[in-house]
């Protein structure tokens, strides 16, 4: 897991090896100093606002991927069965949310990648389950060249594993990144799986900042 | 007579397997009969074989509709001998099936989609494709991660493995009801040298 973040945050440049212990720069960061956020970043940002997808958790209207002003939106691609990842990914941000005490400012959005099994009700439910605080939104869509321009929008891949027909029981490889998104749908930075919720948090505090 | 011993068994496994998850579960021991096991505390490492420790036993809360969960923890073989975790069971009364899975890649599984994979995990920015098309705007360093199924899990001669999310995990299938913070569970865990070791996960929301 540390690898993966140092991976992430070599790649970027502007770690400090993803420790995610900068408690004093992120928190005192008022004045003087500029801080760094430290997951990917990329130049130019992924610009994800002409995605729209039906929102499961608001009776299926379209949602597009711009966050609301002075706020931001989380973007990720998963499903409901996946044990590992996907939870500790949601729990994660839950748990960066609540140190920074942000649930208001934040929204999230999950996409389901298996959106055969992960039914309007289910998904509703598990966003609902992980942030009652929050806006939270559950995307979900049949239409699968919708589905592929979405995920392409964030470059994001999933596969669904072979299966026999009828069966229930497979997984879904798929890119675990959270893409964090603005008001205007630009990806300002994205967190692959790995990076705790300190990070999360710090990125999130100088990131609200700016959207405020 | 025959319930004493299964209460000296069950205390015994009990003990041997509360390390540091919190545990003083007091509920093992029958009543009086119980001073003829192995040190009770809850610290106790003591097991027929040698020293095989199971702490931070959690599982994390679930959701109401979810039909997985994951059970983590750490597994420390204070023994000069390997060993190795071949398979867990909980009540069905949790969940119906029990297997051990470790979160990987997806280049790793056997079912991989085409292109060899040899340069997934490069750092900077290196075409993770895995064929699927579009990778142009995949994160760099990120790739499609996936669970398979394991046989075993290792326990190398005195060494500690972790059963942490992202990693190797009990994978609770078909979930009778959802996990609620706050519920244990009895995880009956099976090693090759330790044999049988029972212990008792936490639901909880997150491992800190």
């Amino acid at each position: 897991m540390g690898l993966l973040a140092a991976t992430a945050v070599g790649a970027c440049g502007g770690g400090d090896g993803g420790d995610g212990d900068d408690g004093g720069s992120a928190a005192e960061a008022a004045a003087n100093e500029t801080p760094t956020l430290q997951g990917v970043q990329r130049t130019p940002p992924l610009a994800v606002g002409a995605v729209t997808l039906p929102d499961a958790a608001n009776a299926g209207e379209d949602l597009t991927m711009r966050a609301r002003p002075g706020a931001l939106l989380l973007v990720y691609f998963g499903y409901t069965m996946c044990p590992d990842i996907c939870p500790t990914t949601m729990s994660d941000i839950a748990v960066a949310l609540r140190k920074i005490d942000a649930a208001a400012d934040v929204d999230v959005a999950m996409v389901t990648v298996d959106p055969a099994r992960d039914t309007d009700e289910v998904l509703s439910e598990y966003m609902g389950h992980f942030f009652p605080n929050s806006g939270h939104h559950a995307l979900r869509t049949e239409d699968e060249a919708l589905l592929a321009s979405a995920k392409e929008a964030f470059g994001v891949q999933s596969e669904i594993e072979e299966h026999a027909p009828g069966t229930d029981d497979y997984e879904v490889a798929h890119t675990a990144v959270t893409y964090v998104v603005d008001e205007a749908g630009n990806v300002v930075v994205e967190w692959p799986f790995g990076i705790s919720s300190d990070v999360m948090a710090s990125d999130l505090g100088i990131l609200l900042e700016e959207a405020a | 007579m025959r319930k004493r011993w299964l209460a000296l068994m069950t205390a015994a496994a009990m003990a041997l397997a509360v390390g540091a998850c919190g545990g003083d579960d007091d509920d093992g021991d029958a009543n009086g009969a119980g001073d003829t096991t192995a040190p009770a505390a809850a610290e106790t490492t003591t097991t027929v074989a040698g020293t095989l420790e199971v702490t931070e036993v959690w599982a994390r809360n679930s959701p109401m509709n979810a039909t997985r969960g994951a059970v983590y923890m750490q597994i420390a073989n204070g023994t000069a001998t390997g060993d190795a975790l071949l398979e867990a069971s909980v009540p069905a009364e949790v969940a119906a099936t029990v297997e051990v899975h470790e979160t990987v890649p997806a280049t790793e599984t056997t079912d991989t989609t085409m292109g060899m994979g040899s340069d997934t995990t490069a750092a900077m920015g290196t075409d993770t494709t895995m064929g699927m098309g579009g990778s142009d705007t995949t994160t760099p360093g990120a790739e499609m991660m996936t669970m398979r199924e394991v046989d075993e899990i290792a326990i190398p001669a005195g060494e500690t493995v972790a059963l942490e999310p992202g990693g190797y995990h009990v994978m609770l299938i078909d979930l009778a009801g959802p996990l609620t913070v706050g519920d244990t569970i009895d995880v009956t865990l099976e090693f090759r040298e330790a044999g049988t070791v029972v212990v008792e996960a936490e639901v909880r929301e997150t491992e800190m």
